[in-house]
Order: structure tokens, then C-alpha cells, then sequence
């Protein structure tokens, strides 16, 4: 797969850069290092950003901007007619295939559209490959990098090493198997709420068929799992009868018509008596079915869930509503995002605060909090409480309530599932369910008694064979009933385990691909090791003051310690090293990742990331970065720099053109006017100086001409080999002018008395005589000590010709194939 | 399954592919079920930032990915 170098950038109408229907163009050289110098405000940052919106979508400084900041209105230049943004890439492959090229647009209403010119298939996916975290690189992202917690590190790194995808899909592995989202999302609270009140239906039913077995054949049933033959034995019980032995021949119980018996029953005696006795009997077996519970457990948890309340209302009392806690939650979120810096004064009403805002806030917060807390506590009680199946039950138990409006049970549901049961509610419920109880016995009571009442009256022959008739039947029903239960029961389970079964799969895949994406960061970060600690002591010059990266085993945290530090072991980095130290160490991190990665982008944009470094260590990165720049480095990368620093700026002056560096410095009058590239844009700015000087406007050309005058003469000292002081590139603006006339002048002196000099002798008089003192007195002796106030418009014209003039004196007429042309002396002793 | 490790030089989708195989041996059913959901599961956490809705979806995916494994399993099994 070709990896790709960056060749060339042309924006139009983007943040800063106008450039009205004359983009601003930069080529960047594949085999040297690229820079970009531009003082201030001159559009350096919005080349950046520019490249971070072509590349990854976003610019990441609006990205943070509230809502009310309105950030889309800022991505295209404010002062473009059409507010239209035009940003062309082109790339080439380092397979020697031809180069892509890339046309991504923002219009006025903030759409963004992404094509191909060179008619590249998929120019989105393209640009994706393209945005690995070592693409651009700014100040920022190494500081983020040192200064983020070993969590977020240990993320952020994972993406430098091309490990992103393992760290978010082990996030995802590890959000999935999250018990609380698990078991809300599986239910399994509600599954297990559900096997609870199957298994007690079913151990209620049981409990009437052991009566009614008993009842029928006047054996107790000593085996659950022997339900069949206990069905068979009822039946031939009952079949035994004379009277009913034809209802039940050769059938099983479930099959027997119960009425056709009781009216078999009925006829064999007649009257009314008999039918009101089995109505009697039918409800006397319907209350005892439903049984007796535990009723000190039942209390238990109706006082359990009465504490519940009281603490649930003692924090509400607490809390000051749902306005405050909405305020309370967008304060918290202000001081979260950093918005809010005074910590000890509110920031709704500035008045001083006691104690920190943040403590204030989460204070508060919390009592919201451990409202929520004891909600959820009482919606899991009320759901789990055998009391309110109890209730529920008893309220639907026939006789012993009539309509179903009335139900307590029905009517606190909502209450109780919601967590907003109130004492008194519950107090309610508690005393209707005591009221029930007591009704069930007294009604049972009753019940027995109009029995024996009735069973008195009736001849005692067929009384009992009634009564055993309708126990067979209720035997039958309850067996039903228990089944039924059973099923339900297994069915809920089977629904609880398979997901209980997911969770140990989920569980285990987690746990499985975090130890292997563990062991392939510890790889990889083995890997770039020792290209990393070379790189930071190449940097900073040190010797065993070398940070480690340290993983956990078990974590994604990334440690960064210093295993020996004069003596001393095992210690945080991030505490004990200078700014300088650190951001020295992430640039070493990314440049070695950079390095190791074999993915599409083969090129560095580096933006301001010397800032915290002297001179020293700025020339120590450097020349680093000049090293691991490919071809020198046969694997290495292409990397472009931008800076605002003045000393860099000399020094990338200084190499500019020495065959491993490119440079470029940026110019203009942003975000109203255009902006371009000196090296590209001589002539053009030669005639915005004529048009100023023209105008009269001496104060706005007088920065142009000193460009100018610098791009010339440094012009001359590259053409023709000037050797330069080794401070040349340090000095300061104002006599850089002056440096270059006396390192030309010098070197041509030099050359002079040796005998080898090539200019012919017009030239050199020219030189001494004319040009250097023309432009030393007409400029450098008003600019560098800041009397510029004696330039007048006639004069600078002047000295413009003049520097053309001076730089003539370095080229010869060359005659070749009938064609005469211009040239560069090879160097001040040789003509080719 | 202790010493499942993925391969320096593969990619993520190689290295997904044979942790998915590894997951087999575990579970097989469950695996298939992780695997017809890949895309799902992975958009959970996508740069760092979790997706607390793209979650609750995987899930709901899940579960009736369960109910239909469960209903085509043979009662007693």
C-alpha cells in the first residue's frame, strides 16, 4: 500500500486566509524539511487549521465553543465575498504513482463537501487514512499528552501506536458487560420478581393438593414428582363409588365432567340443599387455597420499607426542589468544563462563597442523589415484597372484596413501582391487608359453619360422597394450577439463564481481548523504547534522566516515571521534570510512533510545538526532525513546521535551499487582505511596495521593503555560497539587513585578497562603491536604530532598485544555443 | 483462555477475526451472536466517548437474539 507525501496546500476564503480569487499556495518538498515562518496574526494558525479541516473534519478550537458562540459562523473567512472556503491538498505517493489530489469546500451555510480532481475513487475515505494522531501535531496535544490522567493517556497513546480501534472496542467490551446497564436492560430483576411469585403460586397449590389428596383417598402425598399416579389414585377413589363409577371408567382425572357427577349426585337425591352445600364446599376449598404465609417475615418487610420511606422523605425534606437541582446540575456542569474559575464565588449571584463551589455544589448534588438512592430502594422493595402478592391476592380472593377499583393493591401499584409510596400509603396497605386476613378467617369460619349446618340437614349418605367430589375436583384444578406454575416458573429461568450466559460470554470476551490489547500496547511501546529515549537525549543532552512508559497489566492506564533520577527510583515524571523535559519527551514519543507506523500518511505537520524550548533545545529538535526526514532516513517521514518564533525563522533562513530544507515565509494583511509566501510571491510583493510607495503610503511598505531587502540578499548568500557566521540566524530583525551586507561584503573581500574572485571588476566597484553604501545609508543606518520617520517614498524606490542592482552583481550574460541569459556565479570563486 | 494474543503485524480486523475464533471455543452460540452484532458493539465507544444509547441498543439486539436461541432450543437441553 503507498504511504503518502503532502506536496501542496491552496486556500481560499478559510478563517483568516481571504485570498479573494488568488489562493494562498505553498509547496512542500517530499525529500526536505518543510517551514513556514509568520510573525503574528499572519495566517500560520489558520494553515493548520485549515489542514485539521481537511483532514479530520474539525477544527478542534470551535469544537469547544458554546452554543451561543454560533462556532459554524467561523470556519470560512468573515471578509470573503462569497464565504465559500476552497482548500486543495495534493499528495504523492511514495510508489511513484501519480499524485492525488483533494478539493474539500465549506460553504456559507457550513456544508462540507469533499472531491477529487486527479478523480481519485473515494476522496472521504482517502482523507480518513490520512488522519492518523502523528499527522498534526500542535503544542497542545503534547502537553494534553503529559498532562492527562494515566487513564487518558493510556487511550490517547493507544491511538499514537495505531491502537485506537483495541481501545475503543475494549471500552465497548467493557460498557456491554456493565452489571447495572446488564441488568436493567436485561430485566433481570423483573425475570427474578417473576420466579419468585411462580414459585409461590406453585407452593400454594401444592399445599391444597396435599389437603384434598388427603381428603379424597385419606392417604398423605409423600412424593411431589409422583403428581400422575396421585391423579390415578383420586380417580379410582372416586370411581369406586357405585353411584359414580360409570362418570369415571376408563378415564383419567383430568378428563372427568365434575358437573355431570354433582348432577349424577344431585339426582340420586334431589334438592336444593345439596347444590348450596357444594357452592359452600367450593368456597371453602377457594379460601384455604389460599393458604397462610409467614407472617412475621411479611412484617419484616413492611418495616424495612417503612424505614425506606422515612429516610426517603428526611433527604427530600433536605433538598430545595426540582428547579434548584436543575440549577445545581448546570453549575456543576459549568465548573466541570472549566468555565467557571472563581471557586469561592457563586457565579449566578457573584456573591463570596464559605467553601468551594464545587464542594457546594456537590453537596447539595449528593442529598438529590440520596433521594434517587432510597427511590430506587423502595421500587426494588415494594417489587420483591411478598406482602403486596400477599394483598394483591387476598384483595382478589372471592368473598372477600367485591370491585376491583377498591383494591388497595391496584390502586397503590403505580405508587409503589414508582417509589413514591407515602407512609400513610403504605400504613393503608398494611392495615388492609391485616383487615383481609382476619376477614379470611372469619370467613372461613362462617363458611365451616354453614357446612356442618347444612350437612346436618342433608342425609349423611351422600353428604360425604359430595364432599369428596368436590375435593377430586379442586384436587384436579390445583394440579392444573401447579403445573402451570411450574412451567411459568421454568420458562422465566430458562429466559434468566440464557442472559446469565451472555453475561459470563461478555465477561470473558472482555476479559480476553483487554490482556491481549494489553500485551500488544506493551509490544509496541518495547518497540519504539529505545527510539524514543535516544530522540529525548538527543534533545535535551541528558544522560540517565530518561522517562519510562510504564502500562498496566490490567488497566489502560499509561505511567510515565523516571526510573532513576540521581539516585532516586521509580518516580513521577510528570512531577519531577520541567515543561521543557516533558514536552521534550512527548515530542520523542510521537516522532518515534510516527516513525514505526507504516500507515497512509507519510508526512508531519508540526505547528508551534518548540515554544517552551531555549534556543538550544529549539535547534537540538531540529535537527532531529532533519535526521529522521526521509530520503536521509531511508523509513522516514516528510515533515512540515510551522512557526512563529523569530530565532527558528533565521535558522530555517539559513538552510533554506541547502538541498534537506524548504522554507517558506508567510506575509500579508489577514483576515481582510491576501496572504503569501515570500519565496513564491517576490514579484508580487514588489508591486504592492510600488503600489504603496505610489500612494504615498511609506508606513505600510516599509515592513514589505524590509522583506524584500532580507529575501534578496539572503538570495545572494544562497546562490553563490556566502559562508555566514554561525549567530547569523539569531540576530534580530532589524539588523538582519546589515548582517547579510556584511557577511557578502566580507566574503567577497575574502575571495579578493586570495586572487580567486570571479565578479568581473565593473561589479565589485559597483558592490563597494555604489549598492552596499547606498542601501547602508538609505536604510539600514534609519532601520536599525528605529529613525524611520526620515524615509520618503522617492528614497525607498530607490533602495528597492538599488538591492536589485547589488544582487546583478552576483550574475554573468551566458551565451548558449544563440541565447544569452542570466546567471548565478556558482560561488565567489568559480563562474559554473 | 488464557494466552490469546493478537498478532504485532495484523490489522484490527485480522486480529478481530481471531479473537471471534478464540471466542468460539468459549461459546460458540454466544460468540455468533457478539459476531452478528460486531458493528453494533463496536460503535459503543467510538474516539474515546461512549454511546450510553448505542449501548442500550446492543443490548435490546441481544436479548432478542437470546429469546430466539432460546426458542429454538429443544426443551430440557
Amino acid at each position: 500500500m503507498p504511504r503518502y507525501f503532502l506536496t501542496n496546500i491552496r486556500v481560499e476564503g478559510f478563517r483568516g486566509i481571504n485570498n479573494e480569487a488568488d489562493p494562498l499556495e505553498l509547496k512542500f518538498r517530499p525529500d526536505t524539511v518543510n517551514s513556514i515562518f509568520a510573525v503574528n496574526g499572519i495566517g500560520k494558525s489558520s494553515l493548520f487549521e485549515a489542514l485539521s479541516f481537511a483532514i479530520r473534519g474539525k477544527i478542534p478550537k470551535l469544537e469547544v465553543l458554546q452554543a451561543q458562540e454560533r462556532a459554524a459562523d467561523y470556519y470560512c473567512n468573515r471578509f470573503h465575498s462569497r464565504g465559500h472556503a476552497v482548500i486543495d491538498l495534493e499528495f504523492l505517493p511514495d510508489d511513484g504513482a501519480a499524485a492525488v489530489s483533494i478539493r474539500v469546500e465549506r460553504s456559507r451555510t457550513g456544508i462540507r463537501t469533499v472531491s477529487s480532481p486527479s478523480g481519485y475513487s473515494d476522496p472521504n475515505a482517502f482523507l480518513a487514512d490520512l488522519d492518523a494522531d502523528f499527522t498534526l501535531l500542535d503544542y497542545k496535544t503534547f502537553s494534553r499528552f503529559i498532562d492527562d490522567s494515566p487513564l487518558e493517556r493510556g487511550r490517547s497513546f493507544s491511538a499514537l501506536l495505531g491502537l485506537s480501534a483495541y481501545s475503543d472496542m475494549r471500552q465497548s467490551l467493557e460498557a456491554a458487560l456493565d452489571t447495572r446497564s446488564l441488568n436493567s436492560d436485561f430485566e433481570i430483576n423483573v425475570l427474578n420478581t417473576s420466579i419468585a411469585a411462580a414459585q409461590q403460586a406453585a407452593q400454594q397449590a401444592l399445599v391444597s393438593i396435599r389437603t384434598n389428596y388427603e381428603r379424597v383417598t385419606g392417604n398423605a402425598l409423600a412424593d411431589v414428582d409422583k403428581l400422575d399416579e396421585y391423579l390415578q389414585n383420586v380417580a379410582s377413589a372416586l370411581g369406586s363409588v357405585p353411584l359414580l363409577a360409570s362418570h369415571f371408567k376408563g378415564k383419567a382425572l383430568a378428563d372427568i365432567d365434575f358437573e355431570a357427577v354433582k348432577k349424577a349426585i344431585r339426582e340420586a337425591e334431589g334438592g336444593e340443599k345439596r347444590k348450596e352445600l357444594e357452592r359452600v364446599i367450593e368456597s371453602i376449598g377457594k379460601l384455604e387455597a389460599v393458604g397462610t404465609v409467614d407472617g412475621a417475615a411479611m412484617q419484616n418487610e413492611q418495616i424495612a420499607l417503612s424505614t425506606l420511606i422515612d429516610a426517603r422523605d428526611e433527604l427530600l425534606a433536605s433538598t430545595r426542589g426540582d428547579l434548584f437541582q436543575r440549577l445545581y446540575e448546570d453549575a456543576d456542569a459549568l465548573v466541570a468544563k472549566g468555565e467557571w474559575t472563581d471557586t469561592s464565588t457563586c457565579p449566578l449571584c457573584f456573591s463570596p462563597l464559605n467553601t468551594s463551589i464545587k464542594a457546594h455544589i456537590d453537596s447539595q448534588l449528593n442529598q438529590y442523589r440520596g433521594v434517587a438512592d432510597k427511590v430506587a430502594q423502595i421500587k426494588e422493595a415494594w417489587r420483591a415484597a411478598q406482602w403486596v402478592r400477599r394483598l394483591a391476592l387476598l384483595e382478589k380472593t372471592e368473598g372477600l372484596t367485591t370491585d376491583e377499583r377498591e383494591r388497595v393493591s391496584v390502586r397503590l401499584s403505580a405508587q409503589g413501582a414508582s417509589g413514591s409510596l407515602t407512609k400513610e400509603e403504605l400504613t393503608g396497605a398494611t392495615a388492609r391487608l391485616a383487615s383481609l386476613e382476619a376477614a379470611a378467617t372469619t370467613r372461613l369460619q362462617e363458611l365451616n359453619a354453614q357446612k356442618a349446618r347444612i350437612e346436618a340437614e342433608l342425609p349423611q349418605s351422600l353428604v360425604q360422597l359430595t364432599e369428596q367430589v368436590e375435593y377430586g375436583r379442586q384436587f384436579k384444578d390445583c394440579v392444573a394450577e401447579y403445573r402451570e406454575k411450574q412451567k411459568e416458573e421454568a420458562a422465566h429461568r430458562a429466559r434468566r439463564d440464557i442472559r446469565e450466559r451472555w453475561r459470563r460470554f461478555i465477561t470473558s470476551a472482555a476479559s480476553v481481548f483487554a490482556e491481549a490489547e494489553a500485551a500488544l500496547s506493551k509490544t509496541k511501546i518495547g518497540a519504539i523504547d529505545s527510539e524514543y529515549k535516544s530522540m529525548f537525549r538527543q534533545i535535551m543532552n541528558v544522560g540517565d534522566v530518561v522517562p519510562d512508559l510504564r502500562r498496566v497489566n490490567d488497566r489502560e492506564d499509561l505511567h510515565v516515571e523516571l526510573k532513576d533520577f540521581h539516585g532516586q527510583h521509580q518516580l513521577s515524571a510528570r512531577a519531577l521534570l520541567s515543561e521543557s523535559y516533558r514536552n521534550a519527551l512527548a515530542i520523542s514519543v510521537f516522532l518515534a510512533a510516527a516513525l514505526k507506523d507504516s500507515g497512509a500518511p507519510r508526512f508531519v505537520v508540526l505547528d508551534d510545538v518548540t515554544s517552551s524550548f531555549d534556543s538550544g533545545h529549539q535547534y537540538a529538535i531540529m535537527e532531529l526532525i532533519r535526521q529522521v526526514q526521509q530520503p536521509l532516513n531511508a523509513q522516514g517521514l516528510q515533515f512540515i513546521i510551522l512557526s512563529h518564533d523569530g530565532l527558528l525563522q533565521k535558522y530555517f533562513d539559513r538552510l533554506d535551499g541547502t538541498g534537506n530544507w524548504r522554507h517558506h515565509h508567510l506575509q500579508g494583511s489577514p483576515p481582510m487582505g491576501a496572504i503569501l509566501s515570500q519565496t513564491q510571491g517576490a514579484d508580487r510583493l514588489k508591486s504592492t511596495i510600488d503600489t504603496l510607495l505610489n500612494a504615498g503610503q511609506v508606513t505600510q511598505a516599509e515592513p514589505l521593503i524590509r522583506q524584500y531587502l532580507e529575501y534578496k540578499l539572503q538570495q545572494v548568500i544562497r546562490k553563490v555560497n556566502v559562508p555566514v557566521s554561525i549567530d547569523f540566524a539569531m540576530k534580530d530583525h532589524s539588523q538582519m539587513v546589515q548582517n547579510c551586507i556584511d557577511a557578502i561584503t566580507d566574503a567577497v573581500d575574502l575571495h579578493q585578497k586570495a586572487g580567486n574572485l570571479v565578479l568581473d571588476a565593473q561589479q565589485v566597484k559597483d558592490l563597494s562603491t555604489v549598492h552596499v553604501p547606498a542601501i547602508v545609508s538609505n536604510w539600514v543606518s534609519h532601520y536599525a536604530t528605529g529613525s524611520t520617520s526620515s524615509f520618503s517614498a522617492p528614497m525607498l524606490k530607490s533602495v528597492i532598485a538599488t538591492v536589485d542592482n547589488l544582487a546583478e552583481c552576483f550574475r554573468f550574460s551566458y551565451a548558449t544555443g544563440g541565447n544569452t541569459t542570466r546567471r548565478w556565479y556558482k560561488s565567489l570563486s568559480s563562474r559554473l | 483462555m488464557p494466552g490469546f494474543t493478537f498478532g504485532e503485524n495484523d490489522s484490527f480486523a485480522e486480529n478481530w477475526k481471531a479473537f471471534m475464533s478464540a471466542m468460539d471455543s468459549v461459546d460458540p452460540e454466544m460468540a455468533a451472536i457478539l459476531r452478528a452484532n460486531e458493528v453494533m458493539l463496536a460503535a459503543i465507544v467510538r474516539e474515546g466517548r461512549r454511546n450510553a444509547q448505542v449501548r442500550a441498543n446492543f443490548n435490546a439486539v441481544v436479548l432478542k437474539e437470546l429469546d430466539r436461541l432460546l426458542a429454538a432450543t429443544p426443551e430440557g437441553k
